[in-house]
This record gives C-alpha cells, sequence and structure tokens, in this order.
C-alpha cells in the first residue's frame, strides 16, 4: 500500500476528494491538522499550506476549506475501525498509530478518574504526522560506536525535533542487519510509544532489521526487563529515556552484560549531566559514546561524537567548515 | 372395502390438520431459537470487546466462522461494509444490517428494536459505555424471550387443540 492510500483509508471521503484534487508528493507531506470550524492546513516540504476545496495549496487562508465536525467524526471512525473503544490506552496517551506507521495525534476533551487521564472526548482536533523512515541516516556513525568488533553502550542527545528517533531507528536496523564490517546483532527494542517500529497490529511498520524483536507500547523500564528475560538480546534500544526507573533499569541491562543505545533531550553532555537519575550513568562512565546532534541544522545532524572522557571522535562542525571551504 | 377407505380419509384429514399445527408452532419455535442465537451473539459480542479490545470489524469476522445461515450473512454483511471505509458511518451500516436481518429471520420488529439503539452507541465511546449499552439490549431480548416462551406455551396448546378440533369437525362434515 502506497502512502498515499495508507492516508487517503483513514481521511473522510470529502478529505480525500480535496487531497486527490491537489496532487501531493506523499513522500514530501508531513503533516495534515484538522481542527474543527478551522482551516485545513498540511505540512509540505518544510511549508505551512492551507488547502482549498478545490485541492490548491494556498498561503493564506481566505479560500481554505474548513474542516467540519462530521470530517473529523468520519476520520476518527476510520482510523479507530469504528471502535474508539479498542484503542482507549493509545488515545490515554494521546496518539494512534496507524497501518504504514503514521502517527494520529488527538486532541478533545480529557476524561480524568482520580486524577489521572481516563480517556479524552469530543476529539476536535487531530494531527496527522506522515511517517518517514530516512534509510542510511546513520551509517557514517556507526564506525564510531564500535571497540574492537564490539558495540559501546551508547547515548544519542538531542533537541527535541531533531531526528534522534529517526536516527536511533536507522542504527537499530543496521546493527540487526550487520553491515560489512560488523556482524548483525540480536537487538530488543522497547518501543514505549510506538516510534521507532511503529507497530500496527502487532506488525512493525518501519524498517528495523531482520534481528530485531520490538516490545510495542510497553513502559520501557518493566520493557528492557522483560525483554532480556525473554529475548536474551545483545543490544537493547530505547529511545527518550530520563525518569529514575528507566536510569536503574539501564544501570541493570548494563551490569546483565547486554548493550544500550539510548536517547535522551537535551543538547550537551551537561544538560545530561544536570538531569538527576543520568548523572549518575554518565559520571561513572556507562555509556562510552556519546553522540549529540545538532539543533540549528536540519533534523539527523550530527553535531559531536564523545567518548567516556569527553574525547571529541568526531566534530560535524568542523567537518561542515572544511567542506564549506 | 368402504369402511377401510372412510378410515384412510379420516386419518389424512387428521393428519393435515396435526401437520399444521406442528408447523405453526414450528415457526414460533424458530423466533425463539433466533432470539436466543441473536442473544449469544450479543454476549459473544460483549466478550470481544471487554477481553479482546477487537474493533467492531474483527469481531464480526470472527463471530461470523461459527454461525450459519442468516446470522452468518448478516455478520458477514457488517464486516464487509465497515472494511470499506467509503462514506458510511457504523450507525447507517448498522441500521441497514438491522433491517436484512429482520427481512430475512423470523425475528419481529421487536425483538430488533434493541439491537437498533446500539447503532449510536457502539464503537463510540469507552469499554464500561459500550458494555453498558450491549447489556442494555441484552435485557430487552432477554425479556423479549421470556415473553415468547409464555406466548408459545399458550399458542402451542391452542393451536393443536384447534387443529385437531377443525379435523375432528371436517371429518363430522364428510360423515
Amino acid at each position: 500500500m502506497t502512502k498515499a492510500e495508507e492516508l487517503k483509508k483513514i481521511l473522510s471521503s470529502k478529505l480525500r476528494k480535496i487531497l486527490d484534487m491537489a496532487n501531493l508528493n506523499y513522500e514530501l507531506l508531513q503533516e495534515l491538522r484538522l481542527r474543527v470550524e478551522k482551516p485545513f492546513v498540511i505540512l509540505y516540504d518544510g511549508t505551512e499550506f492551507f488547502i482549498s476545496e478545490r485541492g490548491q495549496l494556498e498561503v493564506v487562508m481566505e479560500n481554505a476549506y474548513i474542516v467540519t465536525l462530521n470530517d473529523i467524526k468520519e476520520t476518527m471512525e476510520y482510523i479507530s475501525s469504528f471502535s474508539l473503544y479498542a484503542y482507549e490506552d493509545e488515545i490515554r496517551q494521546g496518539f494512534i498509530t496507524v497501518q504504514g506507521g503514521h502517527r494520529v495525534g488527538l486532541a478533545g476533551k480529557v476524561i480524568l478518574e482520580q486524577g489521572k487521564v481516563k480517556s479524552v472526548k469530543h476529539i476536535s482536533f487531530i494531527n496527522i504526522r506522515m511517517s518517514h523512515e530516512k534509510k542510511g541516516c546513520g551509517v557514517n556513525i556507526l564506525p564510531y560506536l564500535f571497540i574492537n568488533d564490539q558495540i559501546c553502550h551508547t547515548l544519542v542527545i538531542s533537541p527535541p525535533g531533531c531526528g534522534k528517533t529517526t536516527l536511533l531507528r536507522d542504527m537499530v536496523r543496521l546493527l540487526s542487519d550487520g553491515d560489512g564490517v560488523h556482524r548483525g546483532m540480536t537487538v530488543g527494542v522497547i518501543d514505549e510509544r510506538s516510534e521507532i517500529g511503529a507497530c500496527y497490529k502487532g506488525i512493525p511498520q518501519n524498517d528495523v532489521g531482520i534481528r530485531t524483536d520490538v516490545l510495542d507500547c510497553c513502559p520501557k523500564a518493566e520493557g528492557m526487563l522483560m525483554m532480556i528475560r525473554s529475548m536474551s538480546p545483545t543490544l537493547i534500544a530505547v529511545d527518550e529515556i530520563g525518569r529514575r526507573e528507566d536510569v536503574d533499569a539501564i544501570a541493570y541491562v548494563m551490569n546483565c552484560g547486554c548493550y544500550i543505545l539510548a536517547t535522551v533531550h537535551g543538547s550537551s553532555i551537561d544538560d545530561v549531566r544536570n538531569k538527576p537519575g543520568l548523572r549518575k550513568l554518565v559520571e561513572e562512565k556507562m555509556f562510552k559514546r556519546f553522540v549529540v546532534l545538532s539543533g540549528e541544522q536540519k533534523p539527523g545532524v550530527v553535531e559531536t561524537i564523545f567518548d567516556e572522557r569527553g574525547s571529541v571522535l568526531y566534530d560535524g562542525r568542523l567537518d561542515r567548515v572544511n567542506e564549506g571551504m | 372395502m368402504g369402511i377401510m377407505c372412510k378410515l384412510f380419509g379420516a386419518i389424512c384429514v387428521l393428519g393435515a390438520t396435526g401437520y399444521f399445527a406442528v408447523n405453526m408452532n414450528q415457526v414460533l419455535e424458530q423466533r425463539k431459537r433466533e432470539l436466543r442465537k441473536l442473544y449469544s451473539i450479543l454476549l459473544q459480542l460483549k466478550s470481544e470487546i471487554q477481553y479482546m479490545c477487537n474493533p467492531l470489524p474483527e469481531s464480526f469476522l470472527k463471530m461470523t466462522v461459527p454461525e450459519n445461515g442468516v446470522f452468518s450473512q448478516w455478520m458477514t454483511y457488517v464486516c464487509q461494509q465497515l472494511e470499506e471505509k467509503e462514506e458510511i458511518t457504523f450507525s447507517v451500516v448498522w441500521r441497514e444490517s438491522l433491517s436484512y436481518l429482520q427481512t430475512y429471520s423470523a425475528l419481529e420488529a421487536e425483538d430488533v428494536e434493541p439491537l437498533g439503539e446500539l447503532a449510536d452507541k457502539l464503537g463510540t465511546g469507552d469499554v464500561s459505555s459500550q458494555l453498558k449499552a450491549i447489556d442494555y439490549a441484552l435485557l430487552h431480548i432477554e425479556r423479549n424471550r421470556k415473553t415468547l416462551e409464555d406466548q408459545i406455551n399458550q399458542k402451542k396448546k391452542v393451536t393443536v387443540t384447534l387443529s385437531l378440533f377443525c379435523g375432528v369437525m371436517t371429518l363430522i362434515c364428510l360423515l
């Protein structure tokens, strides 16, 4: 199924017709935003556009198609296969992953039970983020992660929206499949938010490699222990660590002889040192490699790679200056 | 010879009226059986939602397998329509399917009515609201089934008595 078919399958009939007329290149389509009684907006090739009823992309909103409540209702019926109850856990988290790995973010009236989010009803805002794999974006980093043909505990540090999950996914794929230099290894992915494998009915929609097992929608700390007990992976990959229980689970994994590939929000090693839980792991030199992504350039650009002593192994800024010369 | 013919004729008349009575009772029994079937299908749907958390099309597809006849066709229709996802809503598909069920089964309007109320409730809320809606429909179906059972007991006796009485009357007239 193509990206266009996957997307149209979950949109209301009216929106499908509009997209048909728009004649888009779906590889460049990044986001669709539906808000009740507000213009139909898409993010296309990095630029925000309004779409008119005739499918024309407009920069101004005068002729934009206004999304109706029926559009939202119909779209929600298709997204949930007419069964919102079946996606209660996902809705509680605020998003549903659909076929193709696309992520549908939802907002509406939150129902609380004993102070915790129970569900979301009267859904009036939908954000569809198209899944785009960037195969090969981790190829250049991979050689820095090995010492004597042995993978190192690695932490990818990146500000939000700078491609750390995309990079992690590709690194998982490369490590699992193996390349010409290193043999493939068994990788366990703890995919708490279905972002890495983007599983739909348990099947990863993204290519995560031939030796990868995915624990989908599982809390990271619990998932890491489960994975070790059940699938005996060589490497465990987790996205966006930060809570104390995550750090404890990582320490346990490291002591089990398993390797860790993790990501964390931040813009430098100092940011990570300031996180109460992670500080200990950094100071005790548990992580052997730190990959810092740049927040200034386009997503997925590596700024620096450090080892555990803080020595720079790769400086992307220097490379870019040299390329510029 | 003449007496033999009369005896044979009398047996035929009584046989015919008896057959008519049995046939009438079978129609009533059929409705009772289908109500029971409908009840068990709804129970199954409830467990699919409560324990499996499967989406409705998947649940209907699973329930189609052990069924046959009109109920199988009904659920297959619902499943196919939902899978298509072409300018439809669940409530429209559900209501259409109920009119099909009523046409091709022995169920009557009052039997299908509680299912009609599920049209706006199934698939739209959380698990507990789904279960409540199904429980409500189950309650109605059970009540209809009990009422029908009482009616059947009465009607069965009346039909058999009336049929045999008609048979005897016909014989008297012929003699």
